[in-house]
């Protein structure tokens, strides 16, 4: 069976979306995150092809060489979800198992709340499944008089654009780096980490949070940067933001589900440097992660991992 | 057993939102469509109660003495299935039986089809349960040179609300009666055959309805002093949003093509009723267990029009309770 990766674009959900896809057999969709590519699953679309899979990971809605609509309310999650259940259909697939990182992972779990019928089978990475909360949540994101949440700091149309933009290459290794489990540890790691000063934006936090190292961990080459570099330079980062600024119109519309579970098996990864495990109220809600999941297969916490892929990642991506 | 109809006020997903109900057991939430109100179910909520059911009546978003957000987004069927499950929450109700009429029909379906482990049950009444299509509704909604189809009339904010606000008893009676099945289908009414629910475009939708000189026996003239009191009093832009937000719908409704309903269902229209006759209606009733796979039956009323609940409440009633009373 072959494992190389090759790639299309389908039409799904009202847009174009590039697709890098391998092997042969049940299907199996990955999701990326924010600010990342299908590339970000490039050790993952082998392995699943060479163990009788077919892996599809797509430039998600925004990013790559996918379409990036103009409009901010068009990234919505049912406009996400609507993209993976397009997908299928395109596909021809009855169902699938759907994988996703960061953002992505809300965008599987969702998906498996929704359509239990067309996805059998859930795999979160960094991100668990967050039961919707009873207030809008940038109503409640952290901020003080000198910061805010970054994703607080996302919200205004153009901003973080323009200083991601000013240097891609310089941002994308950075954030690559500076999330990952090889960053030093620092008295501010977790969601002290995440703050975004007032004055002066991501930038001003480049000397200690926000760092460029020297030298690449094992696990990302310069020739990795630079794919991902080159893809930002192209697209910009609006698509990829975009997701953020539906935060609060996703909590609106998701009042269907309040309480709601996902009731297909499920798996949840992470790695215990994950800047997201010490989010607000993950500490709570890690633990108890089968009250919300049913099927939820025991914790996976991989020691030292943050939300860059690992050989242990690797390891556990198959459905038990 | 009480089967009074008491009334109350309750917060659900953000709004505060006026109930009728009556008798206490399983729970039943009634949905009322466009031009409506709670007192659409005025019929049912004591048989349901006598019947064992602690019956529902909201006034839905945007009427009666529930609250009218301003925004036209605040009115997707997201927000008002959002609307249902807060509703049960605010009861204190695990589960419940979801009815609705006209555009409260598409909300009682969604909510069974987003939440089957909330809402056990559905009984769509006049509007069946329809399968997201494959393109933006109102691109392929009726028009021509003369005449447009009543839900792209409803679109632009203001247009409709001048037209039904200048006499609001004049519109309720006018409404009420001409899509009713004692109505007498003329030739320029939007009841018309080979013209359902087009409004000229010289006219506006009134310019279609017949102001009768009597009304029917199932509506008393207390019935339309009760609408023209409501409505004089709210306006019609909250139900008319809800039309404002047809391909809003279709866009957020994109995870659920080809998604099925999959609790046991009911269906209930007048073979009178306008919407029999909107487009695709012909092929779609007939097919309808293959997107309601455990539609327990079809049932189409001789003679009765649009007001399926109002015009035939011994009848409506007998076939919810045997409905609801097999689960």
């Amino acid at each position: 069976m072959s494992s190389e990766v090759t790639h299309r674009t389908v039409e799904t959900n009202g847009i174009r979306m590039h697709l890098a896809g391998a092997g042969a057999g049940p299907l199996v969709v990955l999701c990326h995150g924010c600010p990342e590519l299908w590339y970000s699953w490039r050790h993952q679309l082998p392995a699943l092809a060479e163990a009788g899979f077919h892996a599809v990971a797509p430039d998600m809605r925004g990013y790559g060489r996918t379409d990036r609509p103009e409009a901010i309310d068009q990234y919505t999650l049912f406009h996400l979800v609507g993209d993976m259940v397009g997908l299928l259909d395109v596909l021809e697939a009855e169902n699938a198992v759907i994988v996703g990182n960061d953002w992505g992972a809300s965008v599987a779990w969702h998906a498996a709340l929704m359509r239990p019928d067309r996805f059998r089978g859930v795999i979160g990475l960094s991100v668990p499944f967050r039961l919707r909360g009873q207030v809008r949540p940038t109503a409640v994101m952290p901020q003080t008089e000198d910061a805010v949440f970054y994703q607080l700091y996302y919200q205004t149309p153009g901003v973080a654009e323009a200083e991601f933009e000013h240097d891609v290459r310089r941002f994308i290794r950075g954030n690559l780096y500076s999330i990952s489990g090889d960053m030093p540890a620092r008295e501010a790691r977790g969601a002290a980490a995440l703050m975004v000063p007032r004055k002066g934006g991501l930038l001003a936090r480049w000397a200690t949070h926000f760092v460029n190292p020297a030298v690449l961990p094992p696990w990302v080459s310069e020739n990795d940067v630079d794919f991902c570099a080159n893809e930002f330079a192209r697209t910009g980062f609006r698509g990829a933001i975009n997701w953020y600024r539906n935060i609060d119109r996703n909590w609106a519309l998701l009042a269907p589900y309040a309480g709601a579970r996902v009731t297909v098996p499920a798996l949840y990864i992470a790695g215990d440097r994950d800047p997201v495990v010490s989010f607000p109220g993950m500490d709570r809600l890690i633990p108890n992660l089968a009250d919300f999941v049913h099927s939820c297969a025991p914790r996976s916490c991989c020691p030292a991992v943050a939300t860059g892929p690992s050989r242990s990642a690797q390891r556990r991506s198959t459905l038990q | 057993m009480t089967t009074e109809v008491t009334h109350r006020i309750v917060e659900t997903n953000g709004i505060r939102m006026h109930l009728a109900e009556a008798g206490s057991g399983p729970l039943v939430v009634l949905c009322h469509g466009f031009p409506e109100s709670w007192y659409s179910w005025r019929h049912q909520l004591p048989a349901l109660a006598e019947a064992g059911f602690h019956a529902v009546a909201p006034d839905m978003r945007g009427y009666g003495q529930t609250e009218r957000p301003e925004a036209i987004d605040q009115y997707t069927l997201l927000h008002l299935v959002g609307d249902m499950v807060s509703l049960l929450d605010a009861l204190g109700a695990d589960q419940a039986v979801i009815a609705g009429h006209d555009w409260g029909a598409p909300v009682a379906w969604h909510a069974a089809l987003l939440r089957p482990d909330r809402f056990r049950a559905v009984i769509g009444l006049s509007v069946p349960y329809r399968p997201r299509g494959t393109v933006r509704p109102t691109t392929v909604m009726p028009q021509n040179d003369n005449a447009v189809f009543y839900q792209l009339y409803f679109q632009t904010p203001g247009l409709a609300e001048t037209e039904l606000e200048r006499d609001v008893g004049r519109t309720i009676r006018g409404i009420l009666y001409s899509a009713a099945g004692d109505a007498t289908p003329r030739e320029s009414s939007v009841t018309a055959v080979g013209a359902v629910g087009m409004v000229p475009r010289k006219g506006g939708f009134l310019s279609g309805l017949e102001d009768p000189t009597n009304l029917p026996s199932w509506l008393s003239k207390a019935d339309v002093a009760f609408y023209t009191d409501e409505f004089t009093r709210t306006g019609f832009t909250g139900g008319l949003n809800w039309y404002r937000n047809i391909d809003r719908n279709w866009e957020l409704l994109a995870p659920f093509a080809g998604a099925r309903v999959m609790v046991p269902a009911l269906y209930i229209a007048g073979d009178r009723d306008l919407v029999m006759r909107f487009p695709g209606m012909d092929q779609l009733i007939p097919s309808l267990t293959r997107f309601v796979p455990q539609l327990r039956g079809t049932i189409m009323l001789p003679g009765c029009g649009h007001w399926t609940q109002q015009e035939r409440a011994g009848e409506v009633n007998a076939a919810m309770i045997d409905f609801l009373r097999q689960l």
